[in-house]
């Protein structure tokens, strides 16, 4: 009876991994559409280059 | 052996008496509770009346039970009373045919066998508790030594005993749970060798 | 012939007249009154042997005169001893009887129950004290736990023998749980018993104890693992789901990585300027995407901005970050960060597409100059990101093994009762 209950809960989870998997969900890159300001790196003091304008 | 009929009934009810076992030479009416004896064909009274007062027992006359891969039916039992309490003789016959002595004091529940001593053992007298006899090719270890008086009968019995008789006895144990009685009556020694039993492994069926 | 009831005696106390009923059979050999301490031996018209005042008796759910059926058979509590060890554990042991089936033990070891009978069933060969050692007996292979001496602290009630406060016995015990085997060695003699533990609330059934067993803290060494319902349940579902989210991990290892589109490496003269690579074909829309960028940084780090773009226009970008640290500190050798990093994208439709990779970088923590090492850059197309199975392999691999962890640990307590403490 337990089992029962695991099985589905397990199955349920499966098909949760397929769907995300499948759908690459939370895995790309949150795309910037326009270059952004440079934040430059932790190590860096100052910012190097300046803005860029986007087209 | 076929028993005539009016011979087979006891003698003071006239109640009919046990028609089959080979082995029965005393039978014990069930009605009045006279012992009485087969002997050449006709029932005659011993003229001994053997009550056995009631305890609990794991054993019981007319039913099955099991030790293992034995099945066996009680036949009859003799109480002896000794100088600590009293124990019962069980006299059993397997579904093979084959009969035994079980001797049951409370838990203590042990299978016997008469065997033949090579040796002849020491007398009675001279048998100290704790002390070590050299019997079966063995070092055994005196147990106990007593006296028993027969207490009471019941059911079919194999050999002629009365209610009053007593004997003296010694038993002795050895390696691996053997353990030997000698009896000592008027007229013989007689031993055997017995085997414990569980009395968890033994069940009515 | 019919069940008869067993033969009640009652006594009054040699030394303080006090009433005592006889509930034993007649290998009982002593009795010791609990009112005044008196031990009274029964096989001597109750003289009285020693006397032991000012007792408290040891607490017990049993009690002297309680009945109660064990695999079938009605026993009766007929008497008591409390034993200690050398570290001074306490427990009791109630002497039982039956007229049918004879003498027996129930021990009370703090809420453990152990019913004990004597047996003839010998080891098939010398028991050794070494821990761990097996032998055979009754059917079942025993392994040797302990060999230890033990002490009477208290009795009352009847018992099969003259029992004194301060008697010692020397005993070896060895497990085949729920059972224990004992030797006792008197002499040159042994003596072997079979315990069996009984669970509580088959006791306190047994015993018509109305309240609940008090929970136990400690496992005993006969007690049997008993494994929680749910933890099976679990264990049983996730053996049938474990190796299929290791299938579909190991199939995402070997057939998930992707077709190569592009692979190239850029100077940092090239990325300080913006570097564009060659075209590559992204045959389907749907497909993800993985750019990874690596960098044999050391003590150095750079950002990079990578902006997708097909012929006509820019699609999107992305910054990524590579920095490698490391370094010797108190002889210890530490690393932060990563020499490469990784991104998924996809592009909104199949065609030619090219990178423009712009960088910057530094090394140590104040330089403003890219470390002189080149960017190695692959576009991948078809890849598989199992981190979801990942998760659902880790999850299901738990559920299966949780059950046989939690037992490990219980058998690790069972033997651990008589670890050396060295300190």
């Amino acid at each position: 009876m337990m089992t029962k209950i695991f099985i589905v809960v397990f199955g349920a989870m499966t098909l949760t991994a397929t769907y995300l998997t499948a759908t690459d969900v939370g895995v790309m890159e949150p795309s910037i559409k326009k270059h952004s300001v440079r934040q430059g790196s932790v190590y860096s003091r100052s910012r190097v280059g300046g803005y860029r304008r986007g087209k | 052996m076929a028993l005539n009929e009016t011979a087979n009934n006891c003698p003071v009810w006239g109640a009919e008496g046990p028609s089959r076992l080979q082995y029965s030479k005393m039978v014990v009416c069930g009605y009045c509770q006279t012992s009485l004896f087969i002997e050449d064909q006709a029932v005659k009274q011993a003229g001994v009346k053997s009550v056995l007062t009631e305890i609990p027992s794991i054993l019981e006359l007319g039913r099955r039970f099991q030790y293992r891969n034995w099945t066996f039916e009680p036949y009859s039992r003799i109480r002896f009373d000794y100088e600590d309490g009293i124990w019962d003789e069980w006299w059993v016959i397997l579904d093979s045919g084959v009969g035994k002595w079980i001797s049951v004091d409370e838990g203590d529940i042990a299978v016997e066998g008469k065997i033949e001593l090579k040796e002849s053992p020491p007398d009675f007298d001279s048998m100290q508790v704790g002390a070590t006899v050299g019997l079966l090719n063995q070092r055994l270890k005196v147990t106990e030594k007593n006296s028993a008086k027969c207490a009471g009968l019941e059911g079919e019995l194999p050999e002629v005993i009365f209610p009053g008789d007593t004997h003296d006895y010694v038993h002795l144990s050895g390696p691996r749970g053997l353990i030997l009685t000698v009896e000592y009556f008027e007229d013989k020694v007689e031993a055997s060798k017995g085997v414990w039993i569980d009395p968890f492994d033994l069940k009515p069926i | 012939m019919a069940e008869a009831e067993a033969k009640l005696h009652t006594i009054k106390c040699t030394q303080c007249a006090a009433p005592l009923t006889l509930k034993g059979g007649h290998q009982v050999r002593s009795i010791t009154c609990g009112y005044c301490g008196s031990v009274l031996d029964t096989k001597e018209e109750f003289k009285v042997v020693k006397q032991y005042l000012d007792r408290k008796r040891p607490p017990s759910v049993l009690e002297l005169g309680m009945t109660g059926k064990i695999h079938g058979v009605e026993f009766t509590i007929i008497g008591v001893v409390q034993f200690q060890d050398d570290e001074y554990a306490r427990w009791l042991e109630f002497l039982l009887f039956s007229p049918t089936h004879g003498y027996a033990w129930l021990e009370d070891d703090a809420g453990h129950f152990i019913f004990t009978r004597r047996v003839r069933d010998l080891p098939d060969k010398p028991v050794s004290a070494q821990r761990k050692s097996s032998f055979k007996a009754r059917r079942h292979t025993f392994k040797v736990l302990e060999e230890y001496t033990i002490s009477i602290s208290y009795v009352e009630g009847e018992l099969t023998w003259v029992a004194e406060v301060g008697d010692k016995v020397r005993l070896l015990d060895a497990i085949d749980p729920p059972f224990i085997y004992t030797v006792e060695k008197t002499g040159t003699e042994e003596e072997y018993s079979i315990g069996e533990y009984l669970q509580p609330e088959a006791v306190h059934e047994a015993f018509s104890i109305d309240f609940e067993p008090k929970k136990r803290y400690t496992v005993h060494p006969a007690q049997p693992y008993i494994p929680n319902p749910m933890l099976v349940a679990m264990s049983q579902a996730g053996k049938y789901f474990a190796p299929l989210a290791l299938v579909i991990v190991i199939y995402a290892f070997f057939f998930g990585s992707g077709e190569t589109l592009l692979r190239g490496s850029v100077t940092p003269v090239q990325f300080i300027a913006g570097a564009q690579s060659a075209p590559f074909e992204v045959k389907n829309k749907d497909s993800l995407l993985a750019l990874h960028l690596s960098s044999p940084l050391k003590n150095a780090w750079a950002w990079f901005d990578v902006t997708v773009r097909n012929e006509q226009r820019e699609i999107f970008s992305l910054s990524k970050q590579i920095s490698y640290y490391s370094g010797y500190s108190g002889g210890e050798h530490w690393s932060e960060g990563s020499q490469s990093t990784r991104a998924y994208f996809k592009v909104p439709a199949a065609g030619k597409y090219t990178l423009l990779v712009t960088g910057e970088g530094g090394t140590g923590s104040r330089g403003t100059k890219p470390q002189q090492k080149a960017l190695n850059v692959t576009v991948k197309e078809g890849v598989i990101v199992s981190r979801y199975f990942v998760i659902l392999l880790a999850l299901t691999m738990t559920a299966f093994l949780w059950r046989y962890i939690m037992r490990w640990r219980f058998e690790a307590r069972r033997w651990e009762t008589d670890e050396d403490d060295d300190d």
